[in-house]
């Protein structure tokens, strides 16, 4: 009763930017794909598409044509946990409502699930459905050359993952009442570092672990950092 | 149930090096209406913050209702009601889903009746958006949710700060409805002190982060006095009167702020220092908190003298 | 109930005293008749504003100059004026007053025929109605 009442206003706060997410992936696959049915007939020519991408995983890298989608992704999923953290942990303090929140009758450990199943829930209804769509669409015979796989599917659902990772990574820093030359970076540090990590793996597996790895320990954080924290 | 539902016991708390309230002591009475007074910035918001368990003491304790103020469980946070500095609302939210919001944490406490009629008093509809209110509506709108759950304890800090006289007047007429059920008990902070006199049974009064009183509101009203000494011959210099808070002089006549003396003390002084004559100013809270808590008298904005 | 009590905070005189005292005048002006039932504690401070607990101080305050009585579970009522006057301490107080108020007349220069009229004429007062009508003996 509680958490869903905690729920439903998180989530009617994150509404704008889910749309917002949602509406940048659909709109830019859509052009890519628009883009791809023209490039399918200069398929000799490959050095029309960005040379260089963050995504490196298996699939992303080999089929060049996923390559710009899956930045994409990458950007889109990111900038979403981002902003939903920001709206989640910065805008109260500024807003002044912070108090009103925590002298609930409820635990604050429930607060900030209430929280935290908002921003999943939010990445997976954006970019999990608008990738599903897109997925689903491209895999249709006759427009990609080669019939899209299953791993690539994975794979993009990976990329979403980390946008959790960002979005970890930037409730910590907000939460952190040190100052911002010292410990208060730590949260965007770490999913910073955890990206660059990325860029290097290759493997699906070790993509995915490396990603839940940064999830408990910035979770963890969070949580003491929360219960324990002044309003 | 017990007795005494907030008490704090030597709470402190530093902000950095700053001391913002320093070894607090009191205790709130179940079914008291306890004002908590002080100037800006002497420390109200902070102790009653301390109170909610929004800030931890740098030393000392705070029970709320029996309970530990670092560890309010849910169950003694259903009982609070709490008006926030500011009455700062979810800005997105209409009325209606607020007060949906709110009654959500008060399963079958929530009083649907008082809260409409709260509205239409206020002359308010549920589909308003917070954000088109003003901050008088606004508080209007914090001080309905807040009432509705019908809380055993109403924490308010500084609920009309910047409100109109006919909004004020609201919050002190919800108040005065609300003590009139069994066991309710109030504590508000607050610089109006007409409101304060209308409503308070106990008064403290806190300066620059210390106690300075906790009493009842009629023990200070009775314990301030103004008390002028006419002379014949010269005013004495040095004044050994107890209870002495301020005094102002000129070349035939001392006027002396006192707190807690006595007729006798007074009538003894006067004949000891050669007085012909003296008599009570008459003071109101006002003039009697501005006294008690003024800076000084050597750093005074002016000097009086006899035209 | 024609009592109307009407109260400033910020006076120098305290809240309760000026119930009090309204209601006193009240009585003695014949605003109010003895049998008359005042407004029960809560209805009136709700009306003021005020702590109710403030208005039962001045009540109780009101009994103890048997002014009032209250009657348990029904209210507090005007009381019978022939029980009033069996108060002799009341009276002694007053007489003291009145000694009080002699001599500082005399003391300021008044004389005998002075404070006489003087009294009569506040005593007149209080026999008319606040609207100015007179009052029937």
């Amino acid at each position: 009763m509680r958490f869903l009442a905690l729920l439903k206003k998180e989530l009617r706060e994150a509404l704008p930017w889910l749309l917002l997410a949602a509406f940048i992936l659909a709109f830019c696959s859509a052009i890519f794909i628009g883009e791809y049915t023209r490039w399918r007939r200069d398929f000799d020519e490959p050095a029309t598409m960005s040379p260089r991408s963050p995504v490196r995983m298996d699939t992303f890298r080999e089929e060049l044509q996923l390559r710009d989608i899956g930045t994409l992704l990458l950007y889109t999923s990111c900038g979403l946990g981002l902003v939903l953290a920001v709206r989640q942990f910065l805008v109260p303090s500024f807003l002044k409502t912070w108090a009103f929140t925590i002298h609930r009758s409820t635990s604050r450990t429930t607060i900030l699930l209430g929280k935290f199943t908002a921003a999943i829930i939010a990445l997976i209804l954006s970019c999990g459905i608008i990738w599903t769509l897109f997925f689903w669409y491209a895999s249709k015979p006759g427009l990609f050359p080669m019939p899209l796989r299953q791993r690539t599917f994975a794979e993009g659902w990976i990329i979403i993952t980390f946008g959790l990772v960002m979005y970890f990574g930037t409730v910590l820093s907000a939460l952190s009442t040190a100052r911002w030359y010292t410990t208060k970076m730590f949260g965007l540090a770490f999913a910073g570092c955890t990206f660059m990590l990325l860029l290097l793996q290759v493997s699906l597996a070790l993509c995915l672990v490396m990603i839940i790895i940064s999830l408990v320990i910035l979770v963890s954080q969070i949580i003491h950092t929360f219960l324990n924290r002044e309003f | 149930m017990n007795d005494i539902v907030i008490e704090a016991r030597n709470l402190t708390k530093y902000f950095h090096k700053t001391l913002a309230l320093d070894h607090l002591n009191l205790k709130v009475p179940r079914g008291c209406i306890y004002g908590l007074l002080g100037r800006n910035g002497a420390g109200k918001t902070t102790a009653i913050k301390l109170m909610l368990g929004l800030l931890r003491p740098t030393t000392g304790t705070a029970t709320v209702l029996g309970c530990d103020c670092q560890n309010l469980t849910p169950q003694i946070r259903r009982r609070i009601g709490y008006v926030t500095e500011g009455h700062r609302l979810y800005r997105w939210m209409k009325i209606g889903e607020l007060a949906k919001f709110q009654r959500a944490f008060f399963p079958g406490f929530w009083d649907d009746k008082l809260f409409n009629d709260m509205l239409d008093y206020f002359e308010l509809s549920k589909k308003q958006k917070i954000k088109t209110l003003s901050n008088g509506q606004r508080a209007q709108v914090s001080l309905a949710v807040t009432l509705s759950p019908n809380p055993e304890l109403l924490i308010m800090d500084d609920p009309t700060l910047g409100l109109d006289a006919a909004i004020r007047r609201q919050f002190l007429e919800g108040m005065i409805q609300l003590i009139g059920r069994q066991g309710r008990t109030i504590l508000f902070s607050s610089h109006i002190l007409s409101d304060v006199e209308r409503v308070a049974d106990r008064i403290a009064v806190i300066d620059r982060g210390v106690l300075r009183a906790d009493c009842k509101l009629e023990e200070f009203r009775a314990a301030v006095r103004k008390v002028r000494f006419s002379f014949a011959g010269a005013v004495p210099g040095e004044i050994d009167m107890p209870g002495l808070l301020h005094q102002r002089r000129n070349e035939k006549e001392l006027e002396l702020t006192l707190i807690g003396t006595t007729e006798e003390q007074i009538d003894l002084w006067a004949e000891s220092a050669g007085a012909t004559y003296h008599k009570d100013i008459d003071m109101n809270l006002e003039d009697q908190f501005i006294e008690f808590t003024a800076p000084d008298a050597e750093k005074k904005l002016f000097q009086w003298e006899e035209k | 109930m024609a009592l109307w009590i009407q109260i400033s905070p910020g006076s120098s005189e305290p809240i309760y005293a000026q119930i009090v005292a309204q209601v006193g005048r009240a009585i003695a002006t014949g605003q109010v008749s003895a049998g008359d039932k005042l407004p029960a504690v809560r209805t009136l401070a709700g009306e003021l504003v005020i702590n109710p607990n403030t208005v039962a101080r001045a009540y109780s305050i009101l009994e103890q100059q048997r002014l009032v009585n209250t009657k348990t579970g029904s209210g507090t009522y005007v009381a019978d004026p022939k029980l009033r006057h069996a108060d002799a301490v009341r009276l002694n107080i007053l007489t003291e007053r009145m000694d009080n108020i002699i001599t500082q007349a005399l003391n300021i220069g008044l004389s005998e025929h002075d404070i006489k009229r003087t009294f009569e004429d506040r005593l007149k007062k209080f026999g008319t109605k606040p609207d100015g009508g007179k009052r029937k003996k």
